[in-house]
């Protein structure tokens, strides 16, 4: 397992995925858009607009999920010394960042048409506007400095400090009054098959069977998230390697570039 | 499913939502791919290039060395 601390070793694996993944990532999406957009019902309480949910959830996911691979990164990255972490953290913070964006926006524009406003301010809404600022905060003081190297460390620390938002975000939706749906998926943990039922996600004589199975979704809506969940995710680790390809030639030229400024 | 191709384009009337919501999300992830590809070939061009600067930098150095 330690050979894929050396970072060039971690690449040429890495790399030798990246087909693999882009020939699992087009069927998956091309999947997911098909059962999403044409092959799904309606909502019985929502009717068509319960199709943003297939790439809303998907990408509100994939933001948290960059945001603890960016914490990791930089935990590493602070505890062991290990450059890595901090590239991996670099990379993963951009992707994060778009995903936090585009769950915002398709947020807002699924509110409007089932709950009357683009925008409310309640716990749910603003823990995951703060995960946006988090990304951006992180990338101003990843790049702030004119010697990269010096913003690694302050970057760090506020990835890792700012991963007591990530719970926030998860429970902000049981703790709190809010517009907002329960979790979609795992609704069950928290809350009766009753709760879950009254999510508004599906039609009620299939609630009850489907909260009893674990989810609050009909299988006919099950498929098209899950497709976008894996398509998203693989899409995810695409960027990743892609990004982190950039990240480490940006380091070598910059250790080059100083070489040759001492010699 | 749908009765036909404008009725998939109406979204039972919530089109203008649902079609900016997916134009936004896709717009937005092309973007991200196109950015970090277009990152990295700018930076390994920067490297072949400071590579290659240096290789003619160090050649007649080394030579001028060895006719010594």
């Amino acid at each position: 397992m330690h050979r894929f601390a050396n970072p060039s070793q971690f690449m040429r694996v890495a790399e030798a995925m990246l087909p693999w993944m882009v020939a699992l990532c087009i069927p998956l999406m091309a999947a997911g858009l098909y059962f999403g957009l044409w092959a799904s019902p309606a909502d019985y309480q929502q009717s068509e607009t319960v199709r943003i949910m297939y790439i809303h959830v998907p990408s509100a996911f994939l933001a948290q999920g960059a945001y603890i691979v960016m914490a990791l990164g930089s935990a590493s990255f602070l505890i062991w010394k290990h450059p890595l972490g901090d590239l991996i953290a670099r990379a993963a913070a951009p992707i994060g960042c778009i995903f936090a964006l585009i769950c915002l926006v398709t947020g807002s524009l699924w509110g409007k048409p089932t709950w009357g406003t683009y925008w409310v301010w309640d716990a749910r809404l603003t823990s995951m506007l703060i995960l946006f600022f988090l990304f951006l905060g992180y990338l101003a003081l990843a790049n702030a400095f004119d010697d990269p190297a010096r913003g690694d460390k302050p970057a760090a620390i506020l990835a890792v400090v700012g991963i007591v938002n990530i719970p926030i975000i998860k429970f902000s939706v049981y703790f709190f009054n809010t517009l907002h749906q329960k979790s979609t998926l795992f609704g069950d943990l928290f809350s009766s098959g009753e709760e879950a039922g009254a999510s508004g996600l599906q039609q009620p004589d299939i609630a009850a069977a489907a909260a009893q199975q674990g989810s609050a979704l009909p299988p006919s809506m099950l498929l098209p998230l899950m497709l976008m969940l894996a398509a998203f995710s693989v899409f995810f680790l695409i960027l990743l390697v892609l990004r982190l390809r950039g990240e480490l030639a940006t380091v070598r030229l910059r250790a080059l570039r100083a070489g040759l400024r001492a010699g | 499913m749908f009765d036909s191709f404008g009725d998939f384009l109406a979204m039972g009337g919530y089109g203008p939502y649902i079609w900016a919501s997916y134009g936004l999300c896709f717009g937005g992830m092309v973007i991200l791919l196109i950015q970090s590809i277009l990152t990295w070939k700018k930076r390994r061009s920067e490297l072949e290039q400071l590579e290659a600067s240096r290789a003619r930098q160090s050649t007649p150095a080394a030579r001028s060395k060895e006719t010594q």
